[in-house]
């Protein structure tokens, strides 16, 4: 069984359609006319007849199909045959439009990956049987409906095992930790401490285990400041917490300034520490009401506190659903621009991208140790750590590397997901539902707009992420900690990583170079950065790019291995014939020889 | 020895400051200028990295020069120029900066063309290679190319002695059944005497696109030899019942023209004409429309809102947009439904030459190769027929209400194309970028003179010398490393999507030179290295396998590829004056000629640069953060890739194979 890409619309014919950043997939895609299931993947309902409304290319009648993991149809009404392979996860919202005396019954479905489906169907004589948009309904939202997510059912083995990927020892270990400042504490073993938090946690050596405790009462939810990374040279270190809490009358905590003296002091290079709030500070003082906060400099002597104006889960969702207005299903020629403004996304990026930059400067250039929080530290805080060590760790530019940032980072410190994406539930308004993680790929999609050398991942990769963000069908994104997790996620589903990691060749960036100590600082003017098109405009087919360039960089390298192949072959058969003709003449003949270099 | 030690100076100022237009840097040097040039030396600083950093500014392109109010720190200059570059100088005395303004006035415009750069510029070549590099474009050859003359379509003479026509070539091509008294009646009822004559023909279909000024109908005039013109046009080709008349102005413009005693056909009188207006914007409204762009774009700190509001409301893009729309529209017509395509404006030579071109471009893929780009870009549909052309650039000193970007938008339409079809051009956009350089240079003759005839009289080909002799000597920096000929087989025919986010913001052309909004690693540089690697991988095969031929026979030293003679460039570059250094925007791509250059001024510096580049312990630094707290390198990937070449055994590399920072 192969995965197909969950959220493409696929017209096997017509090739220059493709998109390329699904080019692999698609080609894939293309060979299989016919539905594809799944290990596990069992039928529910089919219904002939049904009209798909496609806003590209108009309407459509066709084969509906729905399995326990995905919407199918299909038409042949065409001259080439068209495909929609929906992954039901990505289902945020089904709607039934329209008024009951009508012959026709019609659905909408409002995805979560920027894109909305309209289907329609005559009217059922049978009163009793049920539309196939109520059965469907019933499969995407299996939390609603008492049923399990179709990651439990999937049984798929691959050669990789993803699970394996992360192991929060040898990532500290390769960070050098635990060393003279810094110990691994097993306070959080069974998440009594804070049960958002991951049982592994580094905190400075001279602060004992009982003392954490009386800083994670005066920290919200018990996040106190941990360690994310940690500088190979000035060992100015990065570390994460929540919001302190003050409240109104200004309550202070000994414990808690005593351990942020720590961290300073961990840090022999600066006897200074920066405390990063990313909210803005309106929304910081806003919090002291309910009894939340920020730092205050008498309190904290030798902090300064830097607020980073990034807007809260409530913004971003807004701003996302703009967005979709602008980008789908059709875009205003005249106002293409300000629509894009008007919906501040990249305003947003760009914002998260200078305050992660701003963190890596401190560390990298100011060799200073800073503290990164906003309310609770799991959305904000996790993209902006995320990010900087992505800029300061070339480890985390690697695709292994990458998946140890989103496990460490996104994963173990408790980025609620379940909450965040809502996955199977049908509470579609849910305000806790955020694209936060979406923002933060979106970042990472822009440094790698910038320095096109620097990440062994290519668009696809990041795509894919996403792709499976939503379509349940693998655990990784699952549930909303690491505590939740680790019962039965493990053992119960796949990870995304063992997908990818089986088959990396489809995912890596042909032009990336492995510079070992690069830092990289982008540029996060305006100017810089754009609209990720290839995400947010993929399901309009004029988006299709014209030529799949990658397979121009892998024809280019192949072409350079093959050569550097017959280069070597020649250099040892020279350098052997001259061994055997040396004893004739005196000198070395083999150093006449230029050595290519392998770069890439 | 520096060139500008030779020659004569007008002006020497000590103690200048060149301000970065988008950041808080700025670096002391000397201010120099000669008849031909204006120099900013740096001073040599503790900084090594940029000592001798050089700003050469020709004054064919300085479009203004401002003289701002005396600060602190000394009196303030602006220049802007056109090819976009803006330099803001502060000198320490106001009397110094007073003669610099008031010398560079009297430098700037010269008023006659025999002034210009062309007719002084020497690259040492002697008549035979001056001739061979005009030899480069023949029209004759390019319509013979496309299938004309043919049985429906011949050459005339009736604009043998520009009589018809002052401002058509003397060649034109028009329907065989088009007699004299037709073609010399139809040129009466047109703007400026251009009739329609044709400039691309689609052999496959036998479709025409053909070229005029807007008919003198006013509101209802006719002229029956004009009729019989479009008639004739519309009769050699039998694949199509009807002519596409493309108006190409809005139609509201159209309309107004009408008062005037022009305008545009009618319908009813024309028989088998489908007429259609495109609605591009005339010169003056893209002037403004630039103007607001570079207001916008050179704001020193943007909110997003002010970028994308203000990139919007210039209204750059949107005409841009239109432009390739009306391409797009043509190249419909023309290859899909085969009908043939009259296009014309007002006087036929802005937005009829853009169309025109950019049309050409997408249907036909010899265009799209350096040699063939030639032909759009200049005579066949674009400069011999347009007329007026030094006016839109403001080559001399002409009325500020004539000039116009309309080259610009056209290298801006088809790097737009480029962007869309990475594989189906030959050339990157370094090519197109300089050749916009060259277009307001004046340094070489292709671009000076109204027409055809102007040109003669100024002896152009006899004076001056040839762009595409250059371009052409230096092909090797214009590639585009994704090309592939076999693209361009299976698409002859481009369809670019004209959805408004296809359309970007050139950075590479406005910000060409603002270092701080350069790219921090460019894919162009990226993939030019893989390439010059692989050239080199078989360069060292090639030369591994003659030495296994000759092993134990010959010395190793002789088993060296024979060096390749010295090309044109590497001759004259000895003795002639040096092209100007590092108005070279944007870092060549991998400047093979700039390289050696290089080579003999920097050793020096080099080796510092080297020394904090190739380690690989030490954290390099990419990009300049936030704060610009502490020193950064700009780490280039190329940078490293040619430290490590710095290592290598020299004796295998030639000439031929040099990359920057290696010693032969």
């Amino acid at each position: 069984g192969e995965i197909s890409s969950p959220t493409q619309d696929t017209n096997p014919s017509d090739h220059s359609e493709l998109k390329m950043i699904c080019f692999q997939q698609a080609i894939r895609d293309s060979d299989k006319e016919e539905l594809q299931l799944l290990p596990n993947e069992t039928v529910q309902d089919m219904a002939q007849d049904v009209t798909y409304f496609c806003p590209f290319t108009g309407a459509l009648r066709g084969t509906v199909t729905v399995t326990n993991y995905r919407l199918f149809f299909k038409s042949m009404d065409r001259d080439s045959t068209f495909m929609l392979d929906l992954p039901l996860g990505v289902v945020s919202r089904v709607e039934r439009i329209g008024n009951a005396s009508s012959r026709d019954v019609s659905y909408g479905l409002v995805c979560k990956d920027v894109r909305n489906l309209r289907f329609a169907h005559k009217q059922m004589e049978d009163t009793l049987r049920k539309s196939i948009f109520e059965v469907l309904m019933k499969f995407a939202f299996p939390v609603s409906n008492g049923l399990q997510i179709f990651a439990f059912e999937y049984g798929q083995v691959f050669p990789e095992n993803g699970w394996k990927v992360y192991d929060a020892l040898s990532e500290y270990k390769r960070q050098g930790i635990p060393n003279e400042s810094w110990r691994i504490t097993k306070v959080n073993d069974h998440y009594e401490l804070c049960d958002t938090y991951p049982s592994t946690l580094a905190v400075p050596v001279n602060i004992p285990d009982e003392e954490l405790k009386r800083v994670a009462a005066f920290r919200a939810k018990g996040r106190i400041p941990v360690l994310s990374w940690i500088h190979p040279e000035s060992q100015a270190t990065v570390t994460r917490c929540s919001q302190p809490m003050v409240g109104v009358n200004g309550k202070r905590s000994k414990e808690d300034e005593k351990y942020l003296q720590a961290i300073m002091d961990a840090n022999a290079q600066s006897h200074k520490l920066f405390i990063f709030d990313a909210r803005p500070s309106v929304n910081a003082a806003a919090n002291k009401m309910k009894g939340g906060g920020y730092e205050s400099e008498d309190a904290y002597q030798n902090a300064e506190l830097v607020f980073l104006d990034i807007h809260n889960i409530h913004v971003m969702r807004e701003s996302l659903r703009k967005l979709k207005e602008v980008v789908y299903p059709n875009i205003e020629d005249s106002h293409w621009l300000s629509n894009l403004e008007s919906t501040h996304w990249l305003e947003h990026i760009k914002l998260i991208l200078a305050g992660a930059l701003r963190i890596a400067d401190k560390v990298e250039s100011g060799k200073t140790s800073v503290v990164v929080h906003c309310s609770d530290g799991w959305d904000r805080t996790a993209q902006l750590t995320s990010l900087s060590m992505l800029m300061l760790d070339s480890y985390y530019r690697t695709i292994r590397g990458f998946e140890v940032l989103l496990e460490k980072e996104w994963l173990s410190f408790g980025h609620r997901f379940q909450l965040r994406i809502g996955h199977g539930d049908k509470n579609h308004t849910d305000a806790d539902r955020s694209p936060v993680f979406i923002q933060f790929i979106d970042c990472v999609w822009q440094l790698t707009r910038q320095f096109p050398a620097a990440f062994e991942f290519n668009d696809y990769f990041l795509v894919t992420i996403l792709d499976h963000l939503y379509s349940c069908l693998f655990g990784t994104f699952l549930c909303n900690s690491e505590q939740q997790r680790l019962k039965e996620i493990p053992k119960r589903t796949v990870s995304l990583w063992s997908y990818i990691n089986s088959q990396l060749e489809d995912f890596t960036n042909p032009l990336y170079v492995n510079y070992s100590n690069h830092v990289l600082f982008p540029a996060v003017s305006l100017r810089h950065l754009e609209l990720w098109v290839g995400y947010y405009i993929r399901w309009n087919p004029r988006m299709r790019p014209q030529e799949p360039i990658h397979q121009r960089y892998k024809e280019l390298l192949a072409k350079r291995a093959e050569l550097q192949k017959r280069v070597d072959e020649l250099q040892r058969e020279v350098a052997n014939r001259s061994a055997s003709s040396a004893s004739e003449r005196p000198g070395s003949p083999t150093r006449s020889i230029t050595p290519v270099q392998t770069f890439v | 020895q520096k060139y500008y030690h030779y020659v004569h100076l007008f002006l020497q100022v000590e103690q200048v400051r060149l301000l970065d237009r988008f950041s808080n840097k700025s670096v002391h040097g000397t201010l120099y200028l000669t008849a031909t040039h204006l120099i900013f030396v740096e001073s040599n600083s503790n900084n090594s990295a940029s000592a001798g950093h050089e700003v050469w500014i020709l004054h064919h392109h300085i479009a203004s020069v401002e003289k701002l109010s005396l600060t602190t720190s000394g009196c303030p200059l602006v220049i802007q120029c056109r090819n976009f570059r803006v330099v803001h100088f502060v000198i320490q005395r106001e009397r110094d900066c007073h003669d610099v303004y008031s010398s560079l006035l009297r430098l700037l415009r010269p008023v006659c063309y025999e002034e210009l750069y062309a007719f002084s510029y020497n690259p040492k070549q002697n008549d035979q290679q001056r001739e061979e590099g005009w030899q480069l474009i023949d029209l004759g050859a390019e319509f013979e190319r496309m299938g004309v003359p043919c049985d429906q379509w011949q050459l005339t003479d009736v604009n043998r002695d520009y009589k018809v026509c002052e401002t058509y070539p003397r060649d034109l091509y028009v329907p065989v059944t088009a007699s004299k008294p037709i073609i010399v009646g139809s040129s009466k009822f047109r703007s400026k005497g251009r009739f329609p004559v044709l400039t691309y023909f689609y052999q496959e279909k036998k479709a025409a696109v053909c070229r005029c000024s807007q008919p003198l109908s006013g509101f209802s005039a006719r002229c029956l030899e004009d009729e019989s013109m479009l008639q004739a046009i519309s009769k050699a080709n039998h694949n199509s019942r009807f002519l596409y008349v493309m108006d190409t102005r809005p139609k509201l413009n159209a309309l107004a023209n009408r008062a005037a005693g022009k305008g545009y056909e009618n319908e009813d009188n024309y028989s088998n004409i489908r007429f259609q207006f495109v609605g591009i914007e005339n010169i003056h409204v893209m002037r403004s429309s630039l103007q607001k762009l570079l207001e916008v774009t050179g704001t020193r700190s943007l909110s997003m809102s002010d970028y994308l509001v203000g990139l919007e409301s210039s209204g750059w893009l949107r005409h841009i947009k239109a432009i390739v729309d009306a391409a797009v529209f043509l190249t419909r017509a023309v290859t899909v439904e085969g009908a043939s395509v009259l296009v014309h404006c007002s006087d036929g030579w802005d937005r009829t030459a853009q169309v025109c071109a950019l049309g050409a471009l997408l249907m036909d893929p010899y265009y799209r190769t350096i040699k063939g780009f030639m032909v759009p870009a200049t005579d066949a549909s674009y400069y011999s027929i347009r007329g007026l052309y030094a006016l839109r650039c403001d080559q001399l000193d002409g009325d500020p209400k004539e000039v116009s970007p309309i080259f610009t938008q056209f290298l801006e339409c088809v790097w737009q194309l480029t962007e869309q079809f990475p594989q189906a051009f030959e050339f990157s956009e370094w090519f197109l970028l300089q050749i916009h350089e060259h277009v307001h240079s004046c340094q070489y003759g292709n671009f000076l003179g109204n027409n055809q005839r102007q040109r003669e009289e100024l002896q152009l080909r006899e004076r001056t010398h040839s762009l595409w002799a250059f371009l052409m000597s230096e092909k090797r920096n214009h590639l585009n490393p994704f090309y592939s000929p076999a693209y361009s087989e299976a698409h002859p025919v481009l369809e670019p999507s004209t959805l408004p986010y296809h359309f970007k913001f050139w950075r590479s052309m406005y910000h060409q030179f603002d270092r701080s909004m350069h790219p921090r690693q460019s894919i162009l540089k990226t993939i030019l290295t893989l390439k010059e690697n692989s050239r080199k991988a078989e360069s060292t095969l090639q030369a591994l396998e003659s030495r296994l031929q000759q092993l134990g026979v010959v010395p190793v030293a002789t088993s060296d590829p024979p060096a390749p003679p010295p090309t044109r460039d590497q001759l004259s570059n000895s003795h002639s004056l040096p092209p100007r250094p590092d108005s070279l925007i944007l870092g060549a791509p991998i400047n093979h000629k700039e390289v050696q250059r290089h080579e003999e001024e920097d050793e020096q510096e080099e080796v510092g640069e080297e020394a904090t580049e190739s380690t690989d312990t030490e954290r390099t630094v990419e990009g300049s953060s936030g704060t610009e707290s502490r020193k950064q390198s700009y780490g280039e990937l190329e940078g490293t890739y040619n430290s490590d070449l710095v290592k290598e055994e020299p004796a295998v590399v030639s000439l031929e194979f040099g990359v920057a920072r290696m010693t032969c």
